[in-house]
């Protein structure tokens, strides 16, 4: 299926004057490893599949690289020329359930082998959707959730012009599907939409009947009539200055929506016109809260006004702003042997501690000096970070008169905090390690292990877990210098199979910028699990 | 999609020049509601039956085409949209499965009309898609991809195109296709337009094969018409390798707002790509790329919201990989100018027309130059056509100007004013303003250029034009209208070259003339009568300039322009 014998064109030689030689340095790419495997389908190789990896990204969403492999007439497959990270290896097989999605660690120049993928025929679930009259609904959003399989799982697909869907790849369990819409989730959907309905024709996902999906399984006939249509209204109102009761031009309304089974999101909804009214339209029945979208510099905080929509518009909602409070200070890098580092451009963010889903408050730009200023707070106990960045600049803590705060500030309403010391590290050094079991012990099959670190002097985990591999290989990237302790957990299994692995004695001294390994012993509990 | 048949067809156009233009940052002055349009409408089909639910999108008739209005159908199928800015709009609805008869030819509305769309069933274009050994291919994208339309345009590559792919039994289904031809090919870099890809894509590195199982050259047209099903457009897939361009582009800022890279084909009406996939580090890579040859171009997005952009680069993919490519980011230049009116000092008889330019009607373009080189170079291909209006005080601000060579054209209404002068110094300087319509402006990147002038003049006069034709003589077609400054030592002043295309019933019409004496001529035109009536105008349109003055001063056809004069002249060829 490849053509072999393909040569890189140096692109000097295409490109004379205008494109400087090659970025990669030698030195890096003498670094680069492999992973191999096999994959199979009943016991046998399969050949011509690409297999490709997947690495976890900065926001902790993975993301799918460009390197892949083909797998030969034997089904194995080898990946070349990585540079060392974690990854994740998935297969190209949409028709197909791969067995597990492995994970793999992978150090500078190493030969990962026996990294190997078993495919299983995935299910299908084929229908069709009509409305009340019977016409086929086109392009019509269909949900599939499985219940009773060992991770819930869900995907939605579309049917086509004649109204037919078909799922495929499912691995088996029990579906419950559905079309149509759920309320609130429709907000800002134009015109009528149908209400959400469960395979047959139930409106609650309770008395939905459930398909079950095996290996190879076809479920044909799978159709749902939808019924009633949710009906959509207005809400409208006017946003005035608490303070002076002045009307509040061009402020930015937010939406909170209130989903019914108990989460919210947060969504743009309007702009007051210049007399401060504000109209939001397609609201589908249910629960809302309305609210000024602070915008950066602006001094403004605004309150919350909740409303609900039942089968009519509504009017006279009234958002009242007010002299939000204020933090200035400046951010300070503490220090480092690395090189020098400009904080100006840099940003940061801040939330109220303890409160889920909460309205996002603007942003503070760090200016050339350092200094910030954050402005329209809300009273409460604000957090402080900031967000992903090249730098890898972490906040550590915050300084008020001589006194540390860890994570957060109290401000009242209406204060105007000044003089405050935010204070960054840079955040690149890395550990990789290996954890050893105790000879002739292994992990009962689905069962992983997630390693915590954690910076002696801080009191809770400065990073993410991260996942050792089937050799027992991890990899924790982005830390703070310092000395570190770790903790393992068993996960994948049910609770009452989990082993509690005692603490490791062993720790670690990260410095910026470089990788420090570390082999880690594991200890069995004394008392069995 | 959309946008970039906009750009096809301001390539195919306006082949010499490219435009680079911007709004003025200056918020409208005006205080009174202008936003009292109304367009209301109705959807329906074929037969007339109304469309429920259809989402209607109503955009201003601008270059840039915003901003947008959306609404959506009644039970009735009928649609209102209040609170527009008065002046033009083009209207236009979707409905799942359907399509307008012909999607490219967008009418436009004024504000008040009440506006019927119709819809039609789209065709169909149904098949399976199997692998060598005849098992069907799962997953792949399929892209149907019009090559001639109902009313038999042709597209080449940049046509308008539909995605799917296929099920677990390698069937694929493509609907809402207006009438035409269409190429169908299975495509790793199509995709299924509901659902981006979660997983690796098997067939990313390779080739497009085209419906029934061959290379782009020698795919088959499949005809389909509305409310047409097509079945049976099978693909045998052929798997081939295409090569992978890959590189990094620097000079990326610390907050990062990302990034894009464009490769495009040189080829007119060819296909283009934008970066399938990209590292934080700028580092980016197009795979499957089919031999030919490309323009490569990098964009990056700064938090202050402005853009910064690389030089394009010339690719010659010939069935190897190329790798290491190195770009970088540079600033884009901005030009401050204003609009100065200047009034006759001495009043004229036939200046009575009060009328003077609108600022708000004025509009200035910054033409870029495509010499032969820079043709192979699509600067800025993500805006292409569009101006600048003035404030109302009259200053204007042209902003993301990439690096090169610029002329400026302004474009104005008010019959009795002409085009006096476009200059360029620094304001409330004794620096002598430099004239910049014999020349190219230089532009390098981050260039903060200050002051353009552009001086208008009352007392302009009008040529009405007739072509006189002696007995038996046919009028030849494609002729166009000069005139040519006959004054001493006016030779050089490009603005006082004028030219119009002569119409078919030999009538022509040289508006906004600067009075004086001028040569009057007609001459041979090509097919891009556009071109040649700028073509006067162009910094280095010199020669044509000359050329016709020698020619003109040969036929010594004399005319004198007083202030504001109507002149109707028959011109014997």
């Amino acid at each position: 299926m490849v053509s072999l014998g393909r040569k890189i064109v140096p692109l000097l030689f295409l490109l004379s004057a205008i494109v400087s030689a090659n970025a990669q340095p030698a030195a890096v790419k003498a670094l680069r490893a492999t992973i191999s495997g096999k994959v199979t389908i009943g016991g046998k190789g399969v050949s011509g599949v690409v297999v490709g990896l997947a690495i976890a990204t900065p926001s902790s969403s993975t993301q799918v690289t460009r390197f892949r492999g083909v797998t030969d007439e034997d089904g194995n497959y080898r990946i070349k020329n990585l540079p060392p990270d974690t990854y994740q290896v998935l297969v190209a097989a949409p028709a197909y359930v791969q067995s597990e999605r492995k994970s793999v660690v992978v150090g500078p120049n190493e030969a990962v082998e026996n990294v190997d993928i078993t495919l299983n025929r995935g299910g299908v679930i084929t229908g069709k959707v009509t409305d009340a009259d019977g016409r086929p609904v086109v392009e019509e959003q269909i949900f599939f959730s499985a219940t009773g399989s060992s991770l819930p799982y869900f995907r939605i697909i579309r049917t086509d012009d004649r109204g037919i869907y078909r799922a495929f790849g499912l691995p088996p369990g029990r579906y419950t599907v559905s079309a149509g819409t759920d309320s609130v989730s429709s907000f800002g959907r134009n015109g009528d939409g149908p209400q959400r309905t469960y395979y047959p024709n139930a409106l609650n996902a309770s008395d939905a009947t459930a398909i079950e999906v095996n290996e190879g399984s076809e479920a044909n006939n799978i159709d749902i009539t939808l019924g009633r249509q949710v009906s959509r209204y207005t809400a409208r109102g006017r946003i005035i200055d608490g303070d002076t009761s002045q009307p509040l031009p061009n402020a930015r309304i937010g939406i909170q929506l209130f989903f019914t089974n108990g989460s919210t999101s947060r969504s743009a909804a309007a702009e007051s016109t210049k007399d401060g009214e504000f109209k939001i339209e397609n609201l589908p029945p249910g629960k809302y809260a309305v609210y000024m979208d602070a915008q950066t510099d602006s001094e403004s905080v605004s309150e919350t006004v909740r409303f609900e929509v039942t089968d009519q518009d509504i009017d006279g909602l009234l958002i009242k702003t007010s002299q939000g409070g204020s933090i200035s200070g400046v951010v300070v890098l503490e220090s480092t042997s690395g090189p020098k580092l400009n904080l100006a451009g840099h940003r940061i963010v801040v939330w109220l501690s303890g409160q889920n889903n909460q309205r996002p408050m603007p942003p503070a730009n760090v200016d050339q000096n350092g200094s910030f200023r954050l402005t329209g707070l809300p009273a409460g106990k604000i957090m402080f970070a900031l967000p992903v960045n090249r730098d890898h600049l972490r906040f550590m803590r915050i300084e008020r008169d001589g006194v540390v705060y860890r994570s957060s500030i109290e401000i009242k309403e209406r204060e105007q905090i000044t003089g405050l010391r935010v204070v960054v590290s840079q955040a690149n050094g890395t550990i990789r390690g290996v954890l050893k079991l105790p000879e002739g012990v292994t992990l009962p099959a689905p069962a992983r292990l997630l390693v915590y670190v954690r910076r002696t002097e801080d009191p809770t985990p400065s990073n993410p877990p991260v996942e050792a591999d089937a050799r027992g290989q991890f990899l924790v990237e982005d830390l703070v210098a310092g000395t570190y302790e770790f903790n393992v957990a068993v996960v994948g299994v049910p609770a009452d199979q989990r082993l509690r692995i005692p603490r490791p004695v062993e720790t670690v001294v990260v410095t910026n910028g470089a990788i420090a390994d570390v082999t880690i012993t594991l200890q069995l509990p004394k008392n069995g699990p | 999609m959309i946008k970039f048949h906009r750009t096809a067809g301001a390539l195919l156009i306006l082949l010499f020049a490219f435009c680079v233009c911007a709004q003025t940052s200056e918020p409208a002055t005006a205080t009174v509601d202008t936003k009292t349009g109304v367009i209301t409408g109705r959807v329906v089909n074929e037969n007339g039956e109304p469309h429920v639910n259809a989402s209607v999108l109503v955009r201003p008739d601008t270059p840039e085409g915003l901003p947008v209005t959306q609404a959506t159908t009644n039970r009735d199928g009928v649609f209102k949209l209040s609170g527009l800015e008065r002046g033009s709009y083009t209207v236009s609805a979707a409905v799942p499965a359907h399509t307008p008869k012909s999607p490219e030819t967008r009418p436009v509305y004024k504000d008040e009309d009440v506006v019927t769309l119709v819809l039609l069933k789209g065709g169909v274009i149904t098949g399976t898609v199997t692998g060598v050994k005849g098992e069907p291919v799962v997953g792949i994208g399929i892209r149907v991809r019009v090559v001639r339309d109902e009313s038999g345009r042709s597209y080449g590559d940049s046509g308008r195109y539909y995605d799917n792919m296929t099920d677990d039994r390698g069937v694929y289904r493509v609907y809402g296709l207006p009438s035409g031809t269409y190429v169908v090919s299975a495509d790793g870099g199509a995709a299924d337009r509901f659902s981006a890809r979660m997983s690796v894509n098997g067939f990313a590195n390779d080739l497009p094969t085209y419906a029934p199982s061959s290379s782009r050259e020698d795919a088959s047209g499949i005809s389909v018409r509305t409310g047409e099903e097509i079945s049976n457009v099978n693909i045998r897939y052929r798997a081939e390798r295409g090569s992978t361009i890959s590189g990094i582009l620097r000079g990326l800022p610390d907050d990062n707002r990302g990034f894009s890279v464009r490769l495009m084909s040189l080829v007119e009406g060819g296909r283009w790509w934008d970066n399938q996939f990209q590292g934080a580090a700028g580092e980016f890579a197009f795979d499957g790329i089919p031999d030919g040859d490309y323009a490569l171009e990098g964009m990056a997005y700064w938090s202050d919201r402005t853009r910064r952009k690389s030089e394009s680069i010339v690719l010659h993919v010939r069935g190897a990989d190329i790798e290491g490519l190195d770009l970088t980011v540079l600033p884009l230049a901005s030009i401050n100018g204003r609009v100065v009116l200047e009034p006759l000092s001495v009043p004229a008889p036939d200046c009575s027309d009060k009328r003077q330019p609108q600022f708000s009607e004025v509009s200035v373009t910054a033409w870029h130059r495509v010499t032969e080189g820079a043709r192979k170079k699509p600067q800025f291909v993500w805006r292409a056509s569009g101006a600048t209006t003035p404030n109302a005080q009259g200053i204007l601000k042209i902003s993301e100007v990439a690096a090169g060579e610029y002329y400026f054209a302004v474009r104005f209404s008010a019959q009795q004013w002409f085009l006096q002068s476009i200059a360029l110094a620094p304001q409330a300087t004794n620096v002598k303003p430099a004239d910049v319509t014999r020349a190219w402006t230089t532009i390098k990147p981050g260039d903060r250029l200050s002051t353009l002038t552009f001086t208008l003049a009352q007392g302009a006069a009008l040529v009405r034009g007739e072509v006189s034709l002696a007995e038996g003589q046919k009028l030849p077609e494609k002729l166009v209208a000069y005139l040519v400054p006959a004054e001493q030592g006016r030779a050089e002043e490009v603005l006082r070259y004028f030219a119009a295309p002569v119409n078919s019933e030999g009538r022509f019409w040289l508006n906004n003339v600067a009075p004086g004496r001028y040569w009057i001529l007609a001459q041979p035109g090509t097919d891009d009568t556009r071109y040649e009536v700028s073509k006067v105008r162009l910094p280095d349109g010199a020669e044509t300039r000359s050329s016709l003055r020698h020619i003109a001063e040969k036929t010594k056809t004399e005319i004198e322009l007083k202030p504001c004069q109507e002149l109707t002249f028959r011109l014997s060829l």
